[in-house]
C-alpha cells in the first residue's frame, strides 16, 4: 500500500499505437485512468482507443505542467511553513499564462481536445477548452460564428428567417 | 483537416456547455447558425435574467425609467417556454409595478409547470407601497427560495415546499399565519434567513420554529415582531437574531430560545440588544445552557443598558462554558442620563466567580464601540474582561471616531492593564484609518 506513487510509471496508448510512458502521478490527473488503477493496481499498460498521438500528448503536457505547478507550490509551503501569499499569486498568473498560450490552437485540434478531456476526465482541461470555445463565440454574428468553426448553414433563408423573427432582439448588434 | 466542421459533431452534451459559458444572447444566437444548433441553447440548466443577470435587450419602457417594459416580460416567457431540458435555476432581478403582478404571476406558474426548478431567486427592487404581489405556488421542486421586496401570499390550499432546504426573505410583505405556515410546513429546512419582514398592521409576527433540520437560523427583529420562539432545533449551529433597526426601538419582542435539549449544537450565536433584554433570568431556568456557543457576538447599546440587560449579559455568559471569541459590538448614540451608568460601573467592575468561560475558554474579546468615553462602550466593558477573564490572549478595543488612536485612550488602557495584572495583548485599533497601536 506504501509505494511511492510518483515512481511507478504507466504506458498510455493512443488509438494509433503510439505509447506514451509518464508517472502514475501525471496519469493520475486523468480522473478516468485514476478510476482504472484503483480498481486494478497492477495496470501499467492503458490503451487509449479513443485518443489519437498527437491530442494526447497535448493532454499529457498540460497534465505535466500542472502536476510540476502544484508540486512546487507544495514544496514552498512546505520549506516555508506557509505559503506566501503574492508568490503564489504568481504562480497562479504564471500557469494562466502557460494556459493560455497552451490553448493557442486551430479550433479543430480545440474541438479534439474537449473530446479528450471529457473522455479522460480531466476537469481542469475541459473546462479551460470549453471556456475557449465559448470566447470563440461570444459576441459574434451567427455568419461570423460559421466562419470560425467552418459549420455549413443547411437552413434555408426562409428558415433562417423564421429562427431571427423569433427572438430578433438577441440578433441585434450588440454596442 | 482544420477546414472542416468539428464543432457541430460534438455530442451534443459539450455543446450546451459551451452555450452555458455565454451570454443568453449569445447562445440564442447559435440557434440560426444549422439545423442540427436549432435548439441546443434550449438545454440551458439556469437563467439569470435582469440588471444583473443576462440582459435581454432594452428593459426599460421609458429609457432609465421604470417599471420593466410588458414587452421584456414576453422574452422571459418565451424563453422559458422554448427550453426543453430541464429548467434547475432561475433568477430574476427587475422593478416591477403592482400592476404587473398578474405578469410575474403567469411566469411563476410556467416555471412551476417546468416541474424541474430547483432554485429560485425573484429580487424585485420597489419601494413599500408598490410592491408586486406574488401567490406562492407548491414548487415541489424546490431547494432554495430567495425572494426579496415583493408580497407574498400563499394560496389557500398551499401544500408546501416539501423539498425546500434554505429560505431567504428579504423586505418582504407576508402576514404571520402565512410565514408560520410557510416554516411550519417546510420540514427540511436547513437555513432560514428573514430579515425586515412586514407583517399585516393588526397582526405582528409570533413565529415558533419548530424545525428538525434547521442549521441557520438569521431573524431579524423590527416592528413588525412581537414574538419569536425557537421551540425546537436539534441542529441549530448559528443563530443570529437581530435588531437592524437603531435603539429608538421602544417595543421589545419576547424571544424564546428553545429548551435545553434542543440547542446543543449551536457554535455561534449573534443576539441584538432587545433579545438580550427579553432573555430575562426569570424566564428562563438557571440550568439553561449553550455548551457549544464558542462564538458569540452581542450588539447592545448605552440608552437600554440597564440592570436587567446586565443581568441578561452575566447570563448569557454564565450560560456558555465553552466560549472562545466574544464581540461586543456597542452603540452609545445618546448620553445615559438616568444614572444607569453609575450603576452599571459598579456592577461591571466587580470580580466574577463562578462563570467557567472566563475562567478557562474566552481567549479573544473584540469590542467594537463609536466612542470610548461612555460607559460601558468605555473603559469599564474592558476593564471588566481583563479583570475576569483569566486566560484571555487578545483583547482588540475598535473604535469609529476621531482622526486618530488618542494616546490618552491608550494611557487609560494601559492603566487598567496594569491595575488588573492581565497577561492579555491589548491593541487599540481606530476603524476608520485601520491603524493599529499595541497597549504596553
Amino acid at each position: 500500500m506504501a509505494r511511492s506513487s510518483t515512481e511507478n510509471m504507466i504506458t498510455l496508448m493512443s488509438s494509433d499505437g503510439e505509447e506514451f510512458m509518464v508517472t502514475e502521478k501525471v496519469a493520475r490527473e486523468c480522473t478516468t485512468i485514476r478510476n482504472m488503477l484503483e480498481d486494478d493496481c497492477v495496470i501499467t499498460n492503458i490503451p487509449l482507443p479513443n485518443v489519437t498521438s498527437d491530442i494526447l500528448s497535448m493532454v499529457i503536457e498540460y497534465c505535466m505542467e500542472h502536476v510540476a505547478a502544484a508540486e512546487k507550490a507544495a514544496a514552498e509551503t512546505a520549506e516555508k511553513g506557509s505559503s506566501s501569499a503574492p508568490a503564489a499569486a504568481k504562480a497562479n498568473k504564471d500557469l494562466e499564462e502557460w494556459d493560455k498560450a497552451f490553448m493557442n490552437v486551430d479550433v479543430y485540434t480545440l474541438c479534439d481536445l474537449i473530446l479528450a478531456a471529457n473522455y479522460l476526465n480531466v476537469s481542469g482541461l475541459l473546462d479551460l477548452t470549453i471556456q475557449t470555445a465559448a470566447n470563440l463565440i461570444k459576441g459574434k454574428s451567427p455568419e461570423q460564428i460559421r466562419k470560425t468553426f467552418h459549420i455549413q448553414n443547411d437552413l434555408s433563408l426562409e428558415e433562417e428567417e423564421k429562427i431571427r423573427s423569433q427572438t430578433p432582439w438577441a440578433f441585434e448588434k450588440s454596442e | 483537416m482544420s477546414g472542416t466542421d468539428r464543432i457541430s459533431s460534438l455530442p451534443s452534451e459539450l455543446i450546451v456547455s459551451i452555450l452555458c459559458r455565454l451570454p443568453l444572447k449569445d447562445a440564442i444566437r447559435t440557434s440560426a447558425l444549422a439545423r442540427s444548433w436549432r435548439h441546443l441553447w434550449t438545454f440551458r440548466a439556469g437563467l439569470h435574467l435582469g440588471w444583473c443577470g443576462d440582459p435581454l435587450g432594452d428593459t426599460r419602457s421609458i429609457k432609465g425609467d421604470y417599471p420593466v417594459a410588458s414587452s421584456w416580460i414576453d422574452r422571459v416567457h418565451h424563453i422559458v417556454s422554448s427550453l426543453r431540458g430541464p429548467l434547475l435555476h432561475f433568477d430574476l432581478y427587475e422593478r416591477f409595478c403592482p400592476d404587473q403582478s398578474p405578469l410575474l404571476q403567469r411566469l411563476l406558474d410556467l416555471l412551476l409547470q417546468k416541474g424541474s426548478v430547483q432554485t429560485l431567486g425573484l429580487l424585485l427592487p420597489s419601494y413599500v407601497s408598490d410592491r408586486v404581489v406574488l401567490h406562492l405556488p407548491s414548487f415541489h421542486s424546490l431547494q432554495r427560495l430567495a425572494l426579496s421586496r415583493c408580497r407574498v401570499v400563499l394560496p389557500t390550499a398551499f401544500q408546501g415546499l416539501e423539498r425546500l432546504s434554505t429560505l431567504t426573505l428579504q423586505h418582504v410583505q407576508i402576514s404571520n399565519d402565512d410565514l408560520n405556515l410557510l416554516i411550519h410546513i417546510s420540514n427540511n429546512l436547513t437555513a432560514f434567513k428573514g430579515v425586515d419582514l412586514v407583517a399585516s398592521e393588526d397582526h405582528p409576527y409570533s413565529i415558533k420554529f419548530n424545525l428538525p433540520l434547521l442549521r441557520f437560523l438569521e431573524f431579524g427583529i423590527n416592528n413588525s415582531v412581537d414574538k419569536v420562539e425557537v421551540v425546537s432545533a436539534p441542529c441549530l449551529e448559528q443563530a443570529s437574531i437581530l435588531s437592524y433597526t437603531f435603539p429608538s426601538i421602544e417595543k421589545v419582542a419576547a424571544v424564546t430560545v428553545g429548551s435545553v435539549t434542543s440547542l446543543v449544537m449551536v457554535s455561534s450565536l449573534n443576539l441584538g440588544l432587545n433579545v438580550l433584554k427579553s432573555l430575562s433570568l426569570a424566564s428562563l431556568p438557571s440550568y439553561f445552557t449553550f455548551p457549544r456557543v464558542r462564538r458569540l457576538k452581542l450588539y447592545l447599546n448605552v440608552r437600554a443598558m440597564d440592570k436587567r440587560t446586565y443581568h441578561a449579559f452575566i447570563w448569557l455568559l454564565r450560560s456558555m462554558p465553552s466560549l472562545i471569541v466574544l464581540h461586543l459590538k456597542l452603540g452609545d448614540y445618546l448620553i445615559d442620563t438616568n444614572g444607569n451608568d453609575i450603576l452599571m460601573r459598579e456592577l461591571l467592575l466587580k470580580k466574577q466567580d463562578g462563570l467557567s468561560c472566563l475562567k478557562q475558554t474566552l481567549k479573544c474579546v473584540r469590542i467594537d464601540t463609536w466612542n470610548l468615553n461612555h460607559l460601558m462602550t468605555g473603559i469599564t466593558s474592558v476593564k471588566f474582561f481583563l479583570l475576569n477573564a483569566r486566560v484571555l490572549k487578545l483583547m482588540e478595543v475598535v473604535y469609529w471616531t476621531g482622526s486618530e488612536v488618542e494616546p490618552s485612550m491608550v494611557e487609560e488602557i494601559e492603566k487598567a492593564k496594569v491595575t488588573t495584572s492581565s497577561k492579555a495583548k491589548v491593541v487599540v485599533i481606530h476603524g476608520i484609518k485601520n491603524v493599529t497601536v499595541d497597549v504596553k
